[in-house]
């Protein structure tokens, strides 16, 4: 058949195949300059190059998958040379305790299969011939001479034993038996012995995670939560079929499918999804909604379980670099990632950002990353930084002294990544927003007596920085709480993703649960409506009184998954209900639960508000929330309810929605602020430099701060939100401090004189009052800074600087170069005991996912070389920025400076060109 | 092979023979998806076999007595071995034909149960199903193991010419293919 495109012109024959080589960075370098000469002229072939380059692209951009945490325990477990599971304490590695059985019995599956894994495959004859049993039983036979294969396994094991520390207790028995028992995988000859004595046992390797138990857990949540206060025979939702007499089992959340091997079948590594015990172990409702709900979730295959957004996240990646790919011919792979209809891949213009550069990336991309390493024209070296590394750089005070951002009050992110790590998967980078993740977790802030915020602030060196006269500066807004009793009557409309995706999960099934939790805290003159979409949205429900609660929990009963998702008609009509039925002395909302993937009707973020904008009345506040992990798409809902008035939550099980729906119903509904903004304003005397750590999205331009038609975050009862920036302290001033340097010394610059117990600056927070619609200011001095440690300041500021610290760990932040697990699973260790216990167990446990998921992997020479051309790029740009400030008297020092800068830089590329040629050479 | 390159090897650190755990974490990491997407093509879709297959190799890496027996590419070997195991498992099950040196896919790949996999990733795969498995297996490698050619080769054991070529044929009817279906 003829490979040629039809599109290509006569003369472009002899290219056609060159084309796809050099679209796949296979091209000889004797054929390069060819092919890229006529590229550059012929148009017929760009473009068959930029559709087969992107077709390629395509074709590697799927959703990522991983091994299932059996399969990875095993593997780790041949990594360990068989470390007798019972040997490890217990407190080093709870896991092994729970899991020893499941690991014997992979070891011994594993060395079963290690006798057929015995030789190289490149040595082994070409597989098509002789892959029978016969064969590979006769090869194994030949492969070494037979020994004592018991005592062999035995000393092996032993060995691994000594090896790592352990004592050798009472179970030589089971080792022998181990031995005894794969003794015919065990002939495995002297070679195997020799290499496993030169393989350390592996600790943070993914090992058997405890047969999660999360129906226990979450039956204990809902009995802790909920057992008491439904009323008693009250039956939210009853048995619909025939499920009868089933209430209280829990479905065993063991592999359904039995597979073959440790390695497991579909789902067999993936914790089971809570919500799906939570509805079979409602206390008081015998029987649950549905058998279908109790399906366990092994059966579903893996892959329906990963995350759209993880897709999503894989091809905004895959196309990261494409920016820099399409300079001979722009567009044509643009069109396709926007085309209308198409979904759109990346929801960030990350094109031409450098961060999260990996080895993955082509050798193509690579060639060309080099020249994107450098100052582009116009650009600021601090627009540089965040294009290179997509964090906020520390900015000089004498630049900028002030900081200003509208207050985020969202938590999704934090959950949402929690759901991808107990899943076993990284979270991808955009994923994580920092301030999520401090907001997420609780400052125990007093609520103000008077007014409607209390400004808290702390000054601590910073743990993690790695610098010296760093300070972490936690600024805290507490907003007064209203008792349960004051609050206006609720008008809610719930607008509900009824669409097939919902079935996945029993994402559906985790809305009814938390709408039946929402209204045991509703009070019999608030009022519910129903809204659901499908591929139509339709009413399901009129404005009820919770008075009539039977009727809104048959309509609840009736909800099912099937069709699309037309979101886009779902939140007009909601919105249309909302507005009908506005009850003016009440607090009116509309709440949105959906997976997020709008794919019919208007799908986007601007054009779904826009129809919803134009029909809404003001008045009307917007939650939304994102259920389940499988395709939760964070940014559109984040941005709904960003621009909707609103805020947006991610439900990843049942007891996320105890915590919204039933502990903090008055900070998910009551609003007393609008568009609450902060201003920080710094101290050019003492601060030299500051970042502000997340809210990179949030930011507003300083004047814009007193400008009230600024949209900005809102603001319920009880709602604390922290925003977080790391300091430096002026040295003399720190000297000062820890009594090195005597008496202060004047700056260089001539600033004010250092004085240490001088306020590092002035913190102002505006925003709108909800009831009296004016428009309020406070104000409050920051702390001076102390010698404090980190271990000896409130605990609170202890658990915010963890959760920075493992956000930008997970980041791959810039900043988190200094930090490490040890340093941050010692200090999450200090508040074990605390106010924030459950916390910081919490943060641990997530930290011991993220290094078993592969945190902070190995970096080849040739990322680690571009690290360098980032910073040296940045600094010379800092050097020259300053020398323009400064003016010409200093410029041939400053010039002397850049010199070097360029030469090193020119070294540093030539050092990357020289790893791709290896590279290339090798390939 | 009398010229190896250790560049890359994991074992190439000097004063060590062993796979460090740092190595085969990263090894892991960076491997697993490719090769489980790869198993799975070669498996008709079988994920579950396909974990089995890639675990196995994951293995016999870890217990490889003769570091060098991985040659200069990691990647290639691990491929190498999960093609091995899939070949394997697909004889011994007889459940399709197999002729010498190619990959049979009796069956198209079981649709993706979940209901949201976009439009796009279905066209995708619709494409990729048209090809010829020999021109599949190779075009999977490539973009979705990022392979080099030479590892391709190695893999599927023919000539570094064949694979340009197959991958060739392959990339051009998959762009083809998706201008059709107007995804291009």
């Amino acid at each position: 058949m003829s490979t040629l495109d039809p599109e290509l012109g006569n003369g472009c024959v002899e290219f056609d195949e060159q084309i796809t080589h050099y679209a796949l960075g296979e091209i000889s370098d004797t054929d390069r300059p060819r092919i890229e000469e006529h590229l550059l002229s012929c148009s017929a072939c760009r473009n068959a190059f930029d559709e087969r380059r992107a077709a390629a692209a395509f074709l590697a951009s799927g959703e990522p998958v991983a091994l299932s945490a059996e399969a990875g325990a095993a593997v780790a477990v041949a990594a360990a040379g068989a470390t007798p599971p019972s040997a490890t304490p217990p407190h080093s590695r709870p896991g092994w305790a729970r899991s020893s059985i499941a690991a014997s019995i992979l070891i011994m599956i594993l060395l079963g299969v290690l006798g057929l894994m015995e030789r190289s495959p490149f040595e082994a004859s070409p597989e098509g011939s002789g892959g029978t049993e016969t064969d590979v039983a006769k090869r194994e036979a030949v492969s070494s001479p037979p020994q004592d294969s018991s005592s062999s396994a035995a000393s092996m094991l032993r060995d691994a034993k000594v090896r790592s520390g352990e004592k050798s207790t009472s179970d030589s028995g089971s080792i022998s038996q181990l031995g005894s028992k794969s003794s015919r995988a065990m002939i495995s000859g002297p070679s195997s012995e020799e290499a496993l004595k030169n393989l350390s046992p592996v600790v943070d390797m993914p090992v058997v995670k405890p047969a999660a138990d999360p129906s226990l857990l979450t039956k204990k949540v809902i009995q802790d939560s909920l057992g008491t206060k439904v009323p008693a025979g009250t039956e939210l939702f009853r048995v619909s079929g025939g499920a009868s007499g089933e209430g209280d089992r829990v479905q065993p959340t063991g592999r359904a499918s039995g597979s073959s091997t440790a390695g497991g079948a579909g789902g067999a590594g993936l914790p089971p999804v809570p919500s799906d015990s939570t509805v079979a172990a409602r206390p008081s409702s015998p029987g649950a909604y549905d058998a279908r709900a109790r399906r366990a979730p092994s059966s579903k295959k893996p892959e329906a379980l990963r995350a759209y957004g993880e897709i999503l996240a894989d091809s905004a990646r895959t196309f990261k670099n494409r920016g820099l790919l399409l300079r001979m011919s722009e567009g044509k792979v643009e069109r396709a990632r926007r085309a209308p209809g198409k979904p759109v891949l990346g929801t960030k213009p990350t094109d031409g950002y450098l961060y999260g550069y990996s080895d993955r990336d082509d050798s193509y991309s690579r060639r060309i990353v080099i020249d994107q390493i450098r100052c582009l024209p116009g650009e600021t070296p601090n627009m540089m930084f965040f294009r290179f590394w997509g964090d906020n750089p520390f900015l000089s005070t004498l630049d900028e002294t002030m900081s200003t951002f509208g207050l985020d009050v969202d938590t999704a992110s934090y959950s949402l990544v929690r759901n991808y790590l107990r899943k076993g998967h990284l979270p991808p980078r955009d994923a994580i927003r920092t301030e999520e993740f401090v907001n997420a977790l609780p400052s125990n802030y007093a609520a103000p007596i008077n007014g409607d915020f209390a400004i808290y602030t702390d000054l601590v060196p910073s743990e993690f920085s790695g610098e010296q006269n760093v300070y972490v500066l936690k600024i805290g807004v507490k907003a007064r709480e209203i008792a349960a009793n004051d609050r206006k009557p609720l008008s809610l409309t719930l607008v509900i993703d009824e669409s097939g995706s919902m079935q996945q999960g029993s994402r559906l099934e985790l809305v009814k649960q938390s709408i039946s939790t929402l209204l045991t805290q509703l009070k019999p003159n608030d009022t519910v409506a129903i809204v659901t979409f499908s591929t139509h949205a339709s009413q399901l429900l009129a404005p009820t009184p919770v008075s009539e609660l039977e009727k809104i929990a048959a309509a609840v009963r009736q909800l099912k998954p099937d069709g699309s998702t037309n979101l886009d008609q779902g939140m007009t009509l909601g919105y249309e209900l909302a507005t009908r039925h506005f009850r003016p002395e009440g607090i009116n909302r509309v709440l949105v639960f959906s997976d997020g993937v709008a794919n019919t009707g208007r799908t986007t973020a601007d054009a779904i508000l826009a129809q919803v904008l134009e029909r809404r009345r003001s008045g009307i506040f917007l939650n939304t929330y994102g259920v389940g992990m499988g395709n939760h798409n964070d940014a559109l809902l984040e941005q709904l309810a960003d621009r909707g008035d609103g805020q947006c939550a991610y439900l990843d099980d049942f007891s996320e929605a105890v915590k919204l729906f039933q502990r903090n119903i008055m900070s998910s509904f009551m609003t007393i602020a609008k568009d609450a903004k902060v201003q920080v304003a710094f101290d050019r005397g003492i601060v030299r430099s500051f970042r502000q750590i997340g809210y990179e999205n949030r930011a507003i331009a300083h004047q814009d701060f007193r400008n009230d038609a600024v949209d900005a975050g809102e603001v319920n009862a009880g709602h604390e939100v922290v925003a977080l920036y790391e300091v430096e302290i002026d040295p003399h001033v720190a000297a000062h401090l820890h009594g090195l340097g005597g008496a202060p010394s004047a700056p260089a610059s001539g600033g004010p004189q250092p004085n240490p117990s001088r306020s590092i600056g002035q913190v102002t927070l505006r925003y709108r009052q909800v009831d009296t619609d004016t428009v309020a200011e406070t104000q409050r001095a920051l702390p001076s800074p102390t010698t404090a440690n980190l271990e000896s300041s409130p605990e609170h500021v202890r658990l915010s600087a963890c959760a920075v610290a493992l956000a930008e760990l997970l980041r791959a932040s810039h900043w988190s170069k200094a930090t490490t697990p040890s340093r941050l699973r010692e200090v999450l260790g200090s508040l074990s005991t605390g106010s924030f216990s459950s916390e910081s167990r919490e943060l641990t446990e997530l930290l011991d996912l993220a290094m078993r998921q592969g945190l902070r992997p190995v970096r080849s020479a040739f990322v680690q070389t571009l690290e360098q051309l980032k910073l040296n790029r940045y600094h010379a740009e800092k050097v020259r920025a300053l020398g323009e400030k400064l003016g010409t008297e200093t410029t041939a020092g400053l010039q002397e400076q850049l010199k070097k800068f360029e030469q090193q830089a020119k070294s540093l590329e030539e050092q990357l060109r020289a790893l791709l040629e290896k590279e290339g050479k090798k390939g | 092979m009398s010229s190896r390159e250790l560049g890359d090897s994991p074992f190439s650190e000097p004063g060590r023979n062993g796979l460090s755990e740092e190595s085969l974490s990263a090894i892991v990491a960076e491997h697993q998806s490719g090769l489980l997407r790869y198993a799975r093509q070669v498996l008709g879709g079988d994920a579950s076999r396909a974990e089995d297959a890639v675990q196995e190799a994951f293995c016999a890496l870890v217990r490889q007595p003769d570091p060098a027996a991985t040659l200069d590419s990691v990647a290639a070997w691990l491929y190498r071995v999960t093609r091995n195991r899939a070949l394997d498992m697909i004889r011994k099950e007889s459940r399709m034909k197999h002729r010498e040196g190619q990959v049979a896919v009796a069956e198209p790949i079981a649709p993706d149960e979940s209901f949201e996999i976009a439009e796009r990733d279905r066209e995708i795969q619709r494409v990729l199903e048209t090809l010829d498995p020999s021109l599949r297996e190779v075009l999977v490698l490539k973009t979705q193991g990022n392979l080099s050619y030479r590892e391709i080769a190695r893999v599927t054991d023919t000539s570094l010419a064949t694979v340009s070529q197959l991958v060739h044929r392959g990339l051009a009817a998959v762009a083809r293919g998706l201008r059709a279906a107007d995804v291009l």
